[in-house]
């Protein structure tokens, strides 16, 4: 009996040592977040990020890549799924109300994107539940394979589905909380983490647009 | 089990329709009848322990889920709404149950005639008001249980001073003269119309903790702000009316009964 209580605590030890390791290399991989140097509500990644041409695709089935379809616009990109119970409505919700906001002309070249990293429950509707938000509002997701392959792109920790049993229905899903945001010259040096309220996006979003925003040195 | 002492604005999570229990409410609700009922049923009378049943039924009722946490941290309509009943139904509804005896006693104290003097009552419930609807201070009382029980103990409070200063049951002993309270109570409309107004002609949500609630309906923070200001604009006039129709007839039948 005692064998088996230290093995279990040598295992839950060992899972908590893999578990911290994964996330420093998570964190090393996503890049050191600097301290506040922009006009932005935004965290400013090290590198910036350039947009892929992995393939996604809407409810209908048409394909979607960041690379083409997104070209010289603002895009916002978030992860989550159409279950999830409180970030990615919370996300959706403030985005909306901030989208309506902008002025016509920026709202035409910003686009606003969902991505469900829970496909087989959300392949048919996703599309439908992100226009629940706002009907510009761009819902897609992909294959395991090129969801892995944009998050990893992204720098983003891979979604993971979070399954007592594989045939358990009603499961929650892992995923990155915050929004990758690329600019006019189609690289991603800002993310903004939850908790932007719509007025500071309206703010940042129209320095985007006009160019405006700024490193200091 | 979703157990917690009071509602708080803490909506991380979405709305499901499983009951959450506050003993902290079902605590108070419970001294307040046993207090009722223990200490001042010699001189209460049939419709005293009507009004308090009504009066305390719908303090749970405002107070407890589901309405209490929807308008603790999801939807700044139902918190308005919350507001109105407490300071124009509940808090006369429990004036009007405390006997007469016990009534007379405490109209004739000093506290009450120094407050009579310089208004302290209304002063009291306009201040309430609009400190607590300051963006700041309701974000941040509504981040903690104890916080949102002190909006709550804050409303129930001035209103029942205001109430028992503007004298529903129109005592002879009262000293406040009709035009005067009459006054008062439609001024008391007056004051929620400037939050209103911030409510309704907002382009953005006001208060962060509704902003941040993950959406209950299909109505987004900002509709349901627009909805929460027509709420404080038009929400108390109905029974501010029927308040001011009932004080004006008593004026009147007094004024007759001297004539």
């Amino acid at each position: 009996m005692n064998v088996i209580k230290i093995l279990t605590g040598i295992l839950f030890c060992s899972s908590l040592l893999f578990a911290c390791t994964n996330e420093t290399d998570t964190v090393k991989s996503f890049g050191k977040i600097e301290q506040k140097n922009h006009n932005l509500q935004a965290r400013m990644l090290q590198k910036s990020l350039e947009k892929n041409n992995v393939q996604l695709i809407n409810s209908s089935g048409e394909i979607f890549s960041l690379e083409q379809d997104t070209n010289e616009q603002i895009t916002l990109i978030a992860m989550g799924y159409a279950s999830c119970p409180d970030i990615c409505p919370m996300h959706l919700s403030v985005l909306a109300g901030a989208y309506n906001n902008l002025p016509l002309n920026m709202q035409r070249n910003t686009k606003i994107i969902f991505i469900s990293a829970d496909p087989y429950r959300d392949k048919q509707k996703i599309t439908k539940w992100v226009k629940n938000f706002h009907e510009d509002f761009i819902g897609l997701t992909g294959t395991d394979k090129n969801l892995i392959k944009f998050q990893e792109q992204l720098k983003l920790p891979p979604a993971i589905l979070v399954k007592e049993s594989p045939d358990q229905e009603n499961y929650a899903v892992s995923h990155a909380s915050w929004i990758t945001v690329f600019t006019k010259d189609n690289l991603a040096h800002f993310i903004y983490p939850l908790g932007i309220t719509q007025r500071e996006w309206v703010a940042d979003l129209k320095l985007l647009h006009e160019n405006k925003w700024e490193i200091y040195k | 089990m979703n157990l917690a002492w009071w509602c708080s604005g803490i909506s991380d999570t979405n709305w499901v329709w499983q009951p959450s229990y506050y003993p902290g409410i079902w605590s108070l609700i419970i001294a307040c009848i046993v207090i009722y009922f223990k200490f001042i049923n010699p001189e209460r009378n049939r419709k005293h322990t009507i009004f308090f049943f009504i009066g305390i039924l719908l303090f749970w009722i405002m107070t407890d889920w589901p309405i209490g946490s929807i308008g603790a941290g999801y939807l700044l309509s139902i918190h308005v709404t919350q507001y109105l009943l407490y300071t124009f139904i509940i808090a006369p509804l429990l004036i009007l149950s405390i006997p007469d005896q016990i009534y007379n006693h405490l109209l004739s104290s000093k506290i009450i005639k120094f407050a009579n003097k310089i208004f302290l009552p209304f002063l009291l419930i306009n201040l309430s008001l609009i400190i607590t609807h300051v963006p700041f201070v309701a974000n941040l009382l509504k981040s903690y249980q104890v916080g949102t029980m002190i909006i709550d103990f804050i409303w129930i409070f001035t209103a029942l001073l205001f109430w028992f200063w503007i004298d529903p049951r129109f005592t002879k002993t009262h000293t406040i003269p009709f035009p005067l309270r009459l006054f008062f109570v439609f001024a008391l409309s007056i004051i929620p119309t400037i939050p209103g107004a911030f409510f309704v002609f907002s382009d953005y949500p006001i208060y962060s903790t509704y902003e941040f609630s993950v959406p209950i309906s299909s109505l987004s923070p900002l509709q349901d702000q627009e909805i929460a200001g027509l709420i404080m604009w038009a929400g108390s006039t109905p029974i501010l009316l029927a308040w001011l129709g009932r004080i004006f007839y008593v004026w009147q039948k007094s004024e007759d009964v001297a004539n």
